[in-house]
């Protein structure tokens, strides 16, 4: 209890709070520039136990922001979960933490969330995003939206039943491209780390059973050094929040990523029917790589890769043997 | 990126509006003195030339 004795000062927390936060269990979806974040400020507040997902490996580019990492890291593509935990154990071995080196989809995220009492997002898209809120729906788990890029960021905490949904802040899936990245547009490390440390602040209030918890979307920009509340209500035919349809968790459909035969190259397919705008599309990646419009399809390279987009929103990745990689590319370019 | 503060210059809806900036298929929420409000729920909407609205993107980075 001695490591903690500067929280269990603080009002509201005490020794009793402190038990309460040692017998938690929490998930964090992403171990990025929010989920490093959001794993050292839990870990070092003394959460019982931690579980830690992701399906990449350090970059460079990464360290700019992605707290828990270092050039070792980089220099071994380490997997980003095994990474962290490494560290996290050295920060207090006293938590109970694991590393799942996975892509979250459907068929696994219900018993990843198993037996744990919230759910952080840090992750990088948004269709991720709507699969956590079904899932934390069904399961009657709250969990706690955040997302930045460039100044900009948000949070939110969801709590099934009681506050609106992700679903009813977005209806349905924009079209790919549609969203800009922190590929595409940058991303400052103060606006992750204030966003995540706020997460991770609203994660242990959750835990503790303050009722002063934040049910508003939380925005900020650093640039003008805002921050606001804003009301957000329940969508009137929200169809998770009204009818309980769980779309995203449900779905059948050609999502999974195909390798194609013989070629380092995986085809990716939207799981519904969209439209790209690809003019507007090639204006976003011709700043981070090189990108040409041949009328009917863009063709983008960047680094060691080439991924070809049509208008409906399929592409092929070529230059990756796995579908991880694949699909992490795709949503760090394409988006949604 | 950020939101985004635009004066309405003439009367229109809601749904012209956002086909107008480009944003028919954008994740964003709309604040119009004080009130805040999902677009597709009131493309028919009227709007007034003179209103200050606040374009307020949802955002996927992390």
């Amino acid at each position: 209890m001695d490591r903690y004795s500067r929280q269990v000062l603080v009002a509201g927390i005490g020794r009793s709070g402190q038990e309460k936060l040692l017998k938690s269990k929490v998930l964090i979806i992403g171990c990025g520039a929010l989920g490093t974040v959001i794993a050292n400020n839990l870990v070092r507040a003394g959460v019982g136990y931690m579980k830690v997902v992701d399906r990449d490996f350090v970059e460079l580019d990464n360290l700019q922001r992605q707290m828990l990492f270092d050039e070792a890291d980089v220099e071994k593509r380490m997997p980003k979960a095994i990474a962290a935990v490494d560290k996290l154990r050295k920060i207090n071995s006293s938590v109970k933490i694991e590393a799942e080196v996975k892509d979250v989809t459907q068929k696994n995220i219900e018993e990843l969330i198993k037996d744990v009492d919230i759910v952080l997002d840090a992750t990088d898209n948004l269709e991720i995003r709507l699969l956590i809120n079904d899932t934390c729906f069904k399961h009657n788990i709250p969990w706690i939206y955040g997302a930045a890029i460039s100044s900009y960021g948000m949070t939110m905490n969801i709590i099934p039943k009681v506050t609106a949904c992700f679903r009813c802040i977005i209806s349905s899936l924009p079209a790919p491209g549609s969203v800009d990245t922190c590929d595409t547009i940058g991303v400052l490390n103060a606006t992750t780390s204030i966003i995540a440390s706020l997460q991770s602040n609203e994660a242990l209030k959750m835990l503790l059973g303050d009722e002063d918890l934040n049910q508003e979307l939380l925005v900020i920009n650093l640039k003008d050094n805002s921050f606001y509340k804003i009301v957000v209500k329940k969508r009137d035919n929200c169809p998770l929040c009204g009818d309980g349809v769980l779309e995203f968790l449900d779905k059948k459909g050609p999502s999974e990523p195909i390798k194609l035969c013989g070629r380092e190259m995986i085809q990716i397919t939207p799981q519904r029917k969209m439209k790209v705008s690809l003019e507007h599309l090639k204006r976003k990646l011709e700043r981070v790589g090189e990108a040409s419009y041949l009328g009917y399809l863009l063709r983008f390279r960047v680094e060691q890769y080439e991924l070809t987009i049509f208008p409906d929103g399929r592409a092929f990745v070529k230059g990756v043997s796995d579908k991880e990689t694949a699909r992490s590319l795709y949503a760090k370019y394409i988006g949604v | 990126m950020s939101t985004e503060k635009i004066e309405v210059k003439e009367d229109k809806t809601i749904k012209e509006l956002v086909g107008e900036m480009s944003l028919s298929s954008a994740p964003i929420l709309l604040e119009l003195d004080g009130e805040i409000f999902y677009p597709d729920e009131n493309y028919d909407r009227k709007i007034q030339a003179g209103n200050r609205l606040t374009v307020i993107p949802i955002i996927a980075g992390g």
